[in-house]
């Protein structure tokens, strides 16, 4: 009779043992890919009450409760929506960020107002005093006295321009495989361009209509930065 | 068989003469043109390729045969060194030329006549398509590794399988071997012999209490587990979702992989705000008004954007792009791109997994993203405090007490800190 019941506790074990080696993590990340978001525990906390900027939730009956019936949206006064709608019907294409308006000063920063097609003013351009000095020949930068540190100048540089223009400004970039008329700093017809003339180019775009603005994914001291450590390369 | 083997070798003299012929051949050109085409080549890669191909056209025109095109060479060194000048003089032919493309040439004033001339060497003994070799190769060297990996361990799970079940067979041949030996022989005890004449029965197994209890247990087990405890598991858990995009299938294997562009370049975002940011289409149109304008999904993007590839020009008719959100992080949870990025300097891929992987068919999720998750690494990892003025202070307070500065320590697993 004992042994009887040794058995049965072996194959408990047993059984136990074997499926405490499966880890639902594992199991988790193995799994196909799905299209699918799955069940939620407390979708009213998931889910923006705010509009925002990073979500749109067009569906107008997305969250309906539809056991207790609709719930009334205070933005819109509107009964017949879900409460997970999330889109501001006022806006353009309903969408929940909007861009500023035309002639909005960006903080921390006063425009920049040589125009696109101005070259000359952007190449007697100088560098703002308080961020960067130049060494006497007039566009080498001179790292020590300036406020901006070289190497984070030269981390911008291979986050945003080494893809086309080489991580040594050689136009050995990957991209440059694809892109024509990328130019290197060194060769002669740029060697000579100013720390205004790199930041014009980087702002507005190439004076070939080949590179494109860049001012909406760098602030005015990135491009400076920028401008700077591409003075570097020219010499190189 | 020995006929073979002589064909074989007098095709491989034939092959190492004609090569060597070719080279002689063109080396002795090279010698013969004025100028010297290694001189050439620097100055061409350094001044030229940006804007000319040898043989295809690119921005300017392509550049085998030029010396052929134009009346002299005094003329080319003249109109490299100042194109808008030779144009503005009132040159026939430097009009004609300016006439090729739509954009103006850059003029290299620094070339000097016999700058241009190695350069004119070097056009003339260019090898053909040189420039298409070095793209073709890099994008086949990188799906490989992983496959290799896979099929090793695959061979390895084989080859143990393989041999556990012969193990099995010699064990069982074995038995009944020594069973039937043992039958034979003579005078052995009645316990022995109770032994040997033992028959299996299947049915007495299966019907036996043990193995039936042991049986349900299992069922049982493996019921409630897979059922309540992975099925709650993955209530709130999106690991691996994978959303088909509407409109664009982008591709991050071929963006952040094959052509190394920064994931920063284009999610500007990440390391100045809360959100990594999805980027606006003129980010897009940084590259796209040059690469892959024919390709639909490319087309795609102008039609939203309005834009003519013809003449350039943007229509006053944009319309956005509606993506498929993959990573639903609850509202519930605050969670901040730039402190995970800019302060802590964490790689993308630490947590978005092998980005750089992903290709047509879209992002898939690769972490939990769960508490748990958030909260073991909070637990583990110390804080990015070299160099960082903010943490100075606490850095010496907590070298006073303890070793390890981590996040939890200075108080990164509160519940304030993103439950607010």
């Amino acid at each position: 009779m004992l042994r009887k019941y040794i058995k049965f506790a072996a194959l408990g074990l047993m059984s136990v043992a074997a499926v405490s080696c499966y880890d639902p993590t594992q199991k988790a990340l193995d799994d196909d890919k799905s299209g699918s978001t799955g069940l939620e525990y407390a979708p009213q906390m998931y889910h923006s009450v705010p509009y925002d900027q990073m979500t749109q939730i067009r569906d107008t009956t997305a969250g309906m409760n539809y056991f207790l019936g609709t719930i009334k949206d205070e933005r819109t006064n509107d009964n017949e929506r879900g409460e997970f709608y999330n889109s501001n019907p006022y806006n353009d294409f309903r969408m929940n960020s909007r861009l500023p308006v035309e002639g909005t000063v960006k903080r921390g920063e006063l425009p920049y107002r040589i125009e696109k097609d101005d070259w000359a003013a952007a190449d007697a351009n100088p560098a703002p005093e308080e961020l960067i000095a130049l060494q006497a020949d007039g566009f080498s930068v001179d790292w020590e006295n300036s406020a901006i540190d070289e190497g984070e100048s030269e981390a911008l540089y291979q986050r945003f321009c080494s893809h086309c223009h080489g991580a040594a400004g050689k136009a050995d970039g990957k991209v440059a495989e694809k892109f024509p008329g990328v130019p290197v700093y060194s060769s002669g017809a740029k060697k000579g361009m100013t720390l205004g003339h790199v930041f014009h180019t980087i702002t507005y775009g190439g004076p070939a209509g080949l590179m494109g603005p860049h001012a909406s994914q760098l602030s005015q001291k990135e491009r400076w930065m920028i401008s700077a450590y591409v003075q570097n390369l020219q010499k190189q | 068989m020995d006929l073979r083997r002589v064909m074989k070798s007098v095709r491989a003299i034939f092959s190492a003469l004609l090569c060597s012929v070719t080279l002689g051949l063109l080396t002795s050109h090279a010698a013969l043109a004025q100028g010297d085409a290694e001189v050439g080549k620097t100055i061409f890669e350094e001044n030229c390729k940006a804007c000319h191909g040898i043989d295809k056209a690119s921005v300017g025109p392509a550049l085998r045969g030029v010396k052929e095109r134009h009346s002299s060479v005094d003329w080319i060194v003249k109109w490299v060194n100042d194109p808008a000048g030779l144009v503005a003089s009132g040159d026939a032919e430097a009009k004609k030329t300016a006439d090729l493309t739509p954009g103006a040439m850059t003029g290299f004033p620094t070339l000097s006549k016999g700058d241009v001339e190695s350069v004119l060497a070097y056009l003339e003994v260019a090898p053909k398509a040189e420039v298409k070799k070095a793209g073709d190769t890099t994008v086949e060297v990188t799906g490989e590794p992983v496959k290799q990996d896979n099929t090793l361990l695959t061979v390895v799970l084989i080859i143990v399988l393989v041999i556990l079940v012969l193990m099995v067979a010699v064990l069982i041949v074995l038995a009944a071997a020594m069973s039937k030996q043992m039958s034979e022989k003579e005078g052995l005890s009645e316990e022995d012999q109770e032994l040997v004449n033992q028959k299996f029965s299947l049915l007495k197994v299966v019907t036996h209490p043990a193995f039936i209890g042991g049986v349900a247990l299992i069922a049982v087990w493996l019921g409630l587990h897979i059922g309540i405890h992975d099925g709650l598991y993955a209530i709130g858990v999106q690991t691996g979702y994978q959303p088909v995009q509407d409109e664009i299938h982008f591709s991050h294997k071929i963006h952040a992989g094959d052509h190394e562009i920064d994931c920063n370049y284009c999610h500007t975002g990440v390391r100045k705000t809360k959100n990594a940011n999805i980027p606006s289409l003129n980010i897009c149109m940084n590259c796209h008004t040059q690469v892959k304008t024919d390709s639909p999904e490319i087309q795609k993007i102008y039609a939203h954007l309005d834009y003519d590839p013809k003449t350039g020009k943007y229509g006053d008719n944009p319309t956005p792009i509606i993506w498929t959100r993959v990573h639903n992080l609850p509202d519930l949870a605050y969670f901040n791109h730039s402190q995970h990025v800019k302060v802590a300097g964490l790689e993308c891929e630490e947590c978005h997994g092998p980005i750089k992987e992903m290709g047509e068919e879209g992002v898939y999720q690769y972490s939990e993203l769960t508490m748990g998750w958030c909260i073991d690494c909070h637990r583990s990892k110390n804080v990015n405090s070299k160099g960082n003025g903010y943490y100075d202070e606490l850095a010496k307070r907590h070298d006073d007490f303890k070793g390890e500065f981590t996040v939890e320590e200075m108080g990164g697993t509160e519940c304030s800190k993103c439950h607010y």
